[in-house]
């Protein structure tokens, strides 16, 4: 059995809508709602869904960045849900995050060199010397030019922004990065140099990833596990070929159907989704999937169904599917 | 693989540098150009100029009262048969004094408390920014004389009281700017780095504060040259044995039909310097405002 | 079959005078569009798409400037209309959606309002059957209820119905060319999905020719029946849907091609081909081919001479001094 380096416990982060005179909460929004999952050393670990999904509340709430509401985060073997802030300051070491804006996430009067060494700085690693040789190095490791140390994060393009992110992430030789949309704020031909980057230092330094995006395509190609979310929930999780050869949940179903393939010659036929993603103030009751769900029953709005495990590390949350992969769909009359 | 073999190149064949960009657009600005060498001019002439001069502040030529100006007094004497030209030198070293001061130390104690409360929120911000409000209702002129009063006149009193009263602006401005800054993701990726709050108010956001911070600091330099003047030609501000351009025109009012260069004088050089700090403020929000770059 | 010509761009020229220099966003694109064709224009960001097609209508802001060509629509040149005339001809014969509906929806009037508007404004009918036929709009475009969204403000909507009422707004006149500028970009997957399929169904039935605007390939291989590729302001390959998929001759095009992860690769974890380095800046452009710095196949005529467009077979036109001569032989290197 592989280790498991974090474990997700029954996590709920809800986010309160204030209003009236006394900015009393009036409403929750149930960005995350009740998921659990296992990362496992070494793998790349994927949660694809649309917007409000809940996906990237998700990967900030795990590195303590957004407080839980409830549940449990385990960081190799240690629960963390309810460290404070200089109580996780030595376990941010082993625990990194990239951003999806290359931006938005680079303080724009810091010149890049004090950027990439400040990790370094704040874990007291070496003294000042050793941490610009060390931000140095790993500016070559992310495929940037030493010389542009002094530089400041105007100066680059999207996709050179995006290494500066990832040396800021990788200087401290951390076990476990959260990748919150690396690629999708990137033109196309820059989206494959940072994903060949992603992956090969992957290889090199034995890292974990937490990966979030919305592009299935690109998921697809960097994960060994899956987990599909909507509405704060998680939907289902499976490894990519089974995910993608065999997905049993009809959101997933849905979700692969609707990618456009960049081939001319293959028309598929596709699932449409009616109707829009609801809100996650008042989600739906029961399944919260089921308002377009084309198999819904009226059991749907009063359960909602478990995620469960229904054979080799496949998890399915729908009352329609059962162990061993068996679904038993009807279309609504 | 192919990734580590890109080589990387830059947008811009020359390396440019924030300053560098700010310098090259308030360059542009005319008007900024004008009074900064105004600017220039008249710090010169309050603190340089005066070394090589005979006549120190309080010298006055008896035998020479309500003197024309002639090779001897570039400017002519006063009631006092002070010479007017080595008054308004004198003078200008308070005024900028009394301007800067009053500009820069409730700048410091407004960013402190505008950065806790905008960073902190909630509690902290609740009570700071009510203690903010409860200055903003204080009418600040009997405060004025109130103190004037206690503590008696001079250059200190001035400076004190306007920066007792002065730092209310700037921390809002700064708690404004924290309330949207701490919510951008260069501040999340600090955190998740562990910097300490502390390091990321100062280090990381604070330089991101001072554009507006700086523009509001060089309008309040001239603001605070015109309430010394104010204050001073009420017989509150600072006593007329130190001359400032303000109670040097408080001096001369009698005089005004008499000698009206002892008025004119005076009251150019305080049009000229916060005209001046006015233009080089409209060229630094300019020059720094961010939504004119990336 | 041979179709009437509807739309013809020939050598337009849109540049931007800006203080540090000229950009030439767009620089000598040459189009041809027929009737009820889809034609998809692709590329990165800074390829200059966006500024073709508010050129074609004339909407180009400061400091930007028309250099030179023509756009010669229904045989008639617009460069040379009046502005009176031009605005007669937008919104009614040639509409355009773009990615954000909010930015291009007014925020105080309602949905039906605003499509009302553009019926009353282009069409001789009195106000209750430009709301008839508002409400049939909306209900074409498939907004549910469309009696009582008809009051509805832009904000109450979402992203997706959002972009149905501008759908409806665009078609309310019956344009004979439909821009569609990045219109589903910012939607998620399964409301693109929606949006697709509507727009596809709608050009059927109203026989209107669309430019469609995107930087997504695989949304090309879906929509159009012609595409051009297009690189810093210049057409770089240019042919039917199926030659630019099964046969690219452009190292750019065929770059492209390669580094998206799609659903049809068959590795996964491993490196893309990547397109190296990076778009010039539009200040510093290189000498010869644009794309040079970049292309593989790069000799020292790429360096200093800039390729021609030149039909390389029927119907399939590339600017490449050594275009590539069989797509499969190159993958295999």
């Amino acid at each position: 059995m592989k280790k498991s380096i974090l474990e997700v416990k029954n996590l709920k982060k809800y986010f309160p809508v204030v209003g009236g005179v006394f900015s009393k909460p009036i409403a929750w929004v149930k960005a995350v709602d009740d998921i659990s999952f296992n990362i496992f050393e070494g793998e790349t670990f994927s949660l694809v869904g649309e917007s409000g999904s809940g996906k990237t509340t998700t990967g900030k709430t795990i590195l303590k960045l957004l407080e839980p509401t409830a549940g449990q985060i385990i960081a190799e073997d240690i629960d963390i849900t309810n460290y404070s802030a200089s109580e996780m300051r030595p376990l941010r070491r082993d625990m990194q995050i990239i951003f999806q804006d290359p931006y938005g996430s680079l303080n724009p009067r810091l010149p890049v060199g004090e950027i990439i060494r400040e990790p370094l700085f704040v874990h007291r690693v070496g003294n000042k010397k050793e941490q610009e040789e060390k931000a140095i190095e790993t500016m070559k490791v992310v495929g940037l030019r030493p010389e542009y140390l002094r530089r400041y994060p105007h100066e680059f393009s999207g996709g050179q922004r995006q290494r500066i992110g990832i040396a800021r992430a990788i200087v401290l030789n951390p076990k476990f990065i959260v990748a919150d949309e690396p690629v999708s704020a990137l033109d196309a031909s820059i989206q494959s140099q940072v994903l060949n980057l992603l992956m090969d230092l992957q290889q090199k330094l034995s890292l974990t990833y937490l990966f979030i995006a919305h592009n299935l395509a690109v998921v697809r190609h960097v994960s060994d596990r899956i987990g599909v979310m909507y509405l704060g929930k998680l939907m289902e999780i499976a490894n990519t070929q089974e995910l993608f050869n065999n997905p049993l949940h009809p959101y997933t179903q849905a979700l692969l159907s609707a990618i456009p393939i960049p081939d001319p010659e293959i028309k598929k036929e596709r699932i449409i989704l009616a109707g829009d993603i609801p809100s996650p103030i008042n989600p739906p009751s029961g399944c919260v999937f089921r308002t377009r769900c084309i198999y819904a029953k009226d059991i749907c709005a009063e359960k909602m169904p478990q995620l469960v495990d229904i054979g080799s590390g496949h998890f399915t949350a729908c009352h329609f599917v059962k162990k061993g992969g068996k679904t038993e769909f009807t279309k609504k009359s | 693989m192919s990734t580590l073999r890109t080589e990387v190149q830059f947008t811009e064949s020359k390396p440019e540098s924030y300053l560098s960009r700010v310098t090259k657009r308030f360059l542009k600005h005319k008007l900024a150009i004008i009074g900064l060498i105004s600017v220039g001019s008249i710090v010169i002439f309050s603190f340089i100029v005066p070394l090589f001069f005979e006549y120190g502040s309080t010298f006055s030529d008896f035998s020479y009262l309500y003197g024309s100006p002639n090779s001897q007094y570039l400017l002519g004497t006063d009631s006092m048969g002070h010479d007017l030209f080595t008054r308004l030198m004198y003078g200008g070293r308070i005024s900028l004094i009394v301007g800067f001061s009053a500009a820069i130390i409730p700048a410091i104690f407004g960013i402190i408390v505008g950065a806790v409360a905008g960073y902190y929120g909630g509690l902290a911000d609740n009570i700071l920014m009510r203690i903010t409000d409860a200055f903003l209702s204080v009418p600040a002129f009997p405060i004025y004389m109130a103190l004037a009063k206690l503590m008696g006149q001079g250059v200190l009193n001035i400076i004190l009281v306007f920066s007792f009263l002065g730092w209310m602006t700037n921390a809002r401005i700064v708690r404004g700017m924290y309330l949207s800054l701490k919510e951008n993701e260069y501040t999340e990726a600090a955190k998740a780095i562990g910097v300490s709050n502390a390091r990321i108010i100062f280090r990381h956001l604070l330089p991101n504060t001072m554009a507006p911070i700086l523009v509001s600091m060089t309008l309040t330099v001239g603001g605070a040259i015109l309430s010394e003047a104010g204050l001073s030609f009420l017989g509150l501000g600072v006593p007329p044995s130190t001359p400032t351009w303000g109670n040097m025109l408080t001096n001369s009012q009698q005089d005004i039909f008499l000698a009206p260069r002892l008025v004119i004088w005076p009251g150019i050089m305080i049009f000229l310097t916060v005209l001046s700090f006015n233009f080089i403020g409209d060229g630094l929000r300019d020059a720094l405002d961010p939504k004119l770059y990336r | 079959m041979k179709k009437e010509l509807l739309l013809e761009i020939k050598d337009l020229k849109t540049y931007f005078y800006t203080d540090t220099g000229i950009v030439k966003a767009v620089d000598g694109i040459n189009l041809k569009l027929h009737k009820s064709e889809v034609l998809g224009l692709v590329g990165e960001s800074g390829c200059g798409k966006s500024v073709a097609s508010l050129s074609i209508l004339r909407l180009v802001d400061q400091p930007g400037k028309n250099a030179g060509g023509e756009v010669i629509f229904k045989g008639e040149d617009l460069l040379k209309k009046s502005e009176e005339e031009m605005r007669k001809i937008r919104g009614s014969e040639i509409a355009m959606i773009f990615q954000e509906p909010m930015t291009a929806l007014n925020p105080v009037y309602t949905i039906g309002n605003q499509v009302m508007e553009a019926i009353l404004i282009h069409q001789d009918v009195n106000e209750e059957e430009a709301k008839k036929k508002t409400v049939k709009m909306l209900e074409l475009v498939g907004i549910p209820d469309p009696e009582k969204r008809f009051n509805e403000y832009p904000h109450e909507m979402s992203g997706g119905m959002r972009q149905r009422a501008m759908i409806a707004m665009a078609l309310s006149c019956n344009p004979d060319l439909l821009i569609s500028d990045e219109a589903t970009t910012a939607l998620d997957v399964t409301i693109q999905a929606q949006i697709l399929e509507l727009m596809k169904d709608l050009q059927k039935k109203i026989e209107a020719a669309i430019l469609f605007i995107t930087h997504d390939l695989a949304l090309v291989a879906e929509m159009a029946d012609t595409v051009a590729v297009a690189y810093m302001g210049k057409i770089v390959e240019y042919s039917s849907v199926k030659n630019i998929f099964k046969d690219p001759r452009h190292p750019y095009t065929y770059g492209l091609l390669k580094s998206i992860p799609s659903l049809i690769t068959k590795k996964t974890k491993q490196p893309l081909l990547a397109i190296e380095g990076m778009i010039p800046s539009p200040h510093n452009m290189p000498k010869g081919c644009y794309f040079h710095p970049r292309c593989p196949f790069a000799t020292d005529i790429c360096r200093k001479q800039m390729p021609e467009l030149k039909e390389i077979k029927p119907g399939h036109l590339v600017r490449c001094f050594n275009p590539i001569e069989n797509a499969k032989e190159v993958s295999k290197k």
